[in-house]
């Protein structure tokens, strides 16, 4: 009677083991394909470009100020009429 | 003789088991990859600046106003020919449609409301994807850049130049 109870528990502890070992692969799976969508979520690359300080892209984007800036030293009348509309429009 | 039989049943169960596994590590695998590399990466932003950048080389360089556009206040442009003078080209056999837009205003300080010239360029059917720029079905409408600077004319009128870009190709940038 005491040998079949043992076996009983040692039976229920190894199904236990194996349920809990399952979950666990889950979970674990669960993690990675999160990350992987998160990671698919960055492939939007000019908000990765932006968020880098240490990229050209930047820059880049200074190209019109540079322009401004040029056609400044050509004819700098009505600057603040000029600096208002390039920022209202 | 019955002990023999239930260690086989057990067997067959922990292998069914091992089974169920090895579905789901490759279901998850399965889900990484269709996420990850299912999604594209997006360009189109980085496009349409570009296209601006190279049309604002195009209509002014070092602050002064390209002479085949504007010469002595007025300007000369032929529309038709505006890709060429910068060399672009909007058509792509790649596509059935253009997937480009762009649109070039000449605002003359004393009237900043209206502008004095207007170029249009490509497919205006994307020009109408810029009005919404959050929601859902955002990211697979076309992108656009505006953007406005300012320069001068060979005898030294002064004009504000907006510049809007805009890029479509959402199939090839966007998991729709």
């Amino acid at each position: 009677m005491l040998n079949f109870k043992k076996n009983k528990i040692a039976t229920i502890g190894e199904t236990l083991t194996w349920i809990v070992a399952t979950f666990v692969i889950i979970a674990i799976l669960a993690v990675f394909v999160i990350g992987a969508m998160g990671m698919s979520k960055l492939k939007d690359v000019s908000s990765i470009l932006v968020s880098d300080s240490s990229s050209d892209f930047k820059e880049e984007s200074q190209i019109l100020t540079t322009k401004t800036s040029l056609a400044y030293e050509l004819n700098n009348e009505n600057k603040k009429i000029i600096e208002e509309a390039i920022n209202e429009k | 003789m019955i002990k023999l039989q239930n260690k086989r049943g057990g067997e067959e169960i922990l292998a069914m088991y091992w089974f169920a596994i090895i579905l789901i590590i490759a279901g998850g695998i399965y889900l990484m990859i269709y996420y990850f590399y299912g999604t594209p990466y997006d360009i189109r932003d980085l496009e349409s600046r570009i296209l601006m950048n190279q049309i604002a080389d195009c209509v002014s360089y070092g602050g002064k106003i390209n002479s085949s556009l504007v010469l002595g206040g007025i300007f000369s442009v032929n529309q038709e020919n505006f890709l060429d003078t910068c060399h672009l080209n909007f058509n792509s056999s790649e596509w059935d449609v253009e997937q480009f837009y762009t649109e070039v205003n000449f605002y003359e300080l004393d009237n900043l409301e209206n502008s004095s010239f207007m170029i249009k360029k490509g497919n205006e059917d994307w020009e109408a994807n810029c009005e919404i720029q959050e929601g859902e079905d955002y990211e697979k409408l076309a992108q656009c850049a505006e953007k406005s600077f300012y320069s001068v004319d060979e005898t030294n009128n002064q004009y504000i130049i907006k510049i809007l870009t805009v890029v479509r190709k959402s199939e090839k940038n966007v998991k729709l």
